[in-house]
């Protein structure tokens, strides 16, 4: 699964930890969410897409094989 | 799951457990009168244990979906380490007539196989390993990807380490 957390953090010029802090996960987790090796559960992906004010398809896209 | 806060206890009774086996081993001494040096040194060991079983079933700081996932799969590979551990044994010892089969140190070594193996498994994998795999995969294909993994070639390198020494400490002695 792709995700453009990369981009949306970008925009809004913050942190891993401060994304993750805002969350409540590690960041850890973030990283590995961002780099796609771990697909979060729909409660993270609903939390990490309210933070960026935007929606979960906008911010995690099905790739080919999933 | 115990609470955050808990590990620190858990770490404090297991360091307090490790001082008081290293004194123990090199000034055997005796507290209570009822027990013996013998009995100090296998209480010592055994909060040296305690603490760390503590350790693991305390939640982390942030105890996420991901957390709990490497959870779950360092509890399995601790619990297919101490099978494979015990039916080891277990051949050997119905093989060698002079094993003793059961007594402490054989127990200890049990619990200590499964609590490191997870403590190695677990803390590997939430902090250090990037490559760590989260979906279930056959043992063909964990071995055929472990040569781009160092840390989990050091993983079981450890474990593989830490397993022998706790079977010479045990004092299983086969002829």
């Amino acid at each position: 699964m792709k995700n453009n957390i990369k981009v949306e953090r970008a925009k809004l010029n913050i942190t891993q930890s401060d994304l993750a802090h805002a969350i409540g996960v590690s960041k850890q987790t973030i990283h590995s969410i961002e780099s796609g090796r771990y697909v979060p559960s729909s409660v993270i992906a609903l939390k990490i897409a309210r933070y960026f004010n935007t929606t979960v398809e906008q911010v995690f896209e099905l790739e080919e094989g999933d | 799951m115990y609470e955050y806060k808990a590990k620190k206890w858990g770490i404090l009774c297991s360091l307090l457990g490790i001082i008081a086996v290293v004194a123990e081993r090199l000034h055997p001494f005796v507290v209570f009168e009822k027990f013996t040096a013998a009995q100090h040194l296998a209480m010592a060991q055994w909060f040296a244990f305690f603490g760390l079983f503590i350790v693991i079933f305390s939640k982390e700081k942030y105890d996420d979906d991901r957390a709990k996932a490497i959870r779950l799969k360092s509890i399995l590979i601790a619990f297919m380490m101490e099978t494979s551990l015990v039916l080891s044994i277990a051949m050997v010892g119905s093989l060698s007539a002079d094993m003793k089969m059961i007594d402490s140190g054989i127990l200890f070594m049990f619990a200590g196989a499964g609590i490191f193996t997870y403590l190695l498994t677990f803390y590997t994998g939430i902090y250090f390993d990037e490559h760590w795999e989260y979906e279930d995969k056959t043992l063909w294909q964990n071995l055929s990807g472990i040569g781009r993994n160092k840390w989990g070639m050091l993983i079981y390198l450890a474990i593989g380490v830490i397993v022998l020494i706790l079977i010479s400490l045990s004092g299983i002695v086969t002829d």
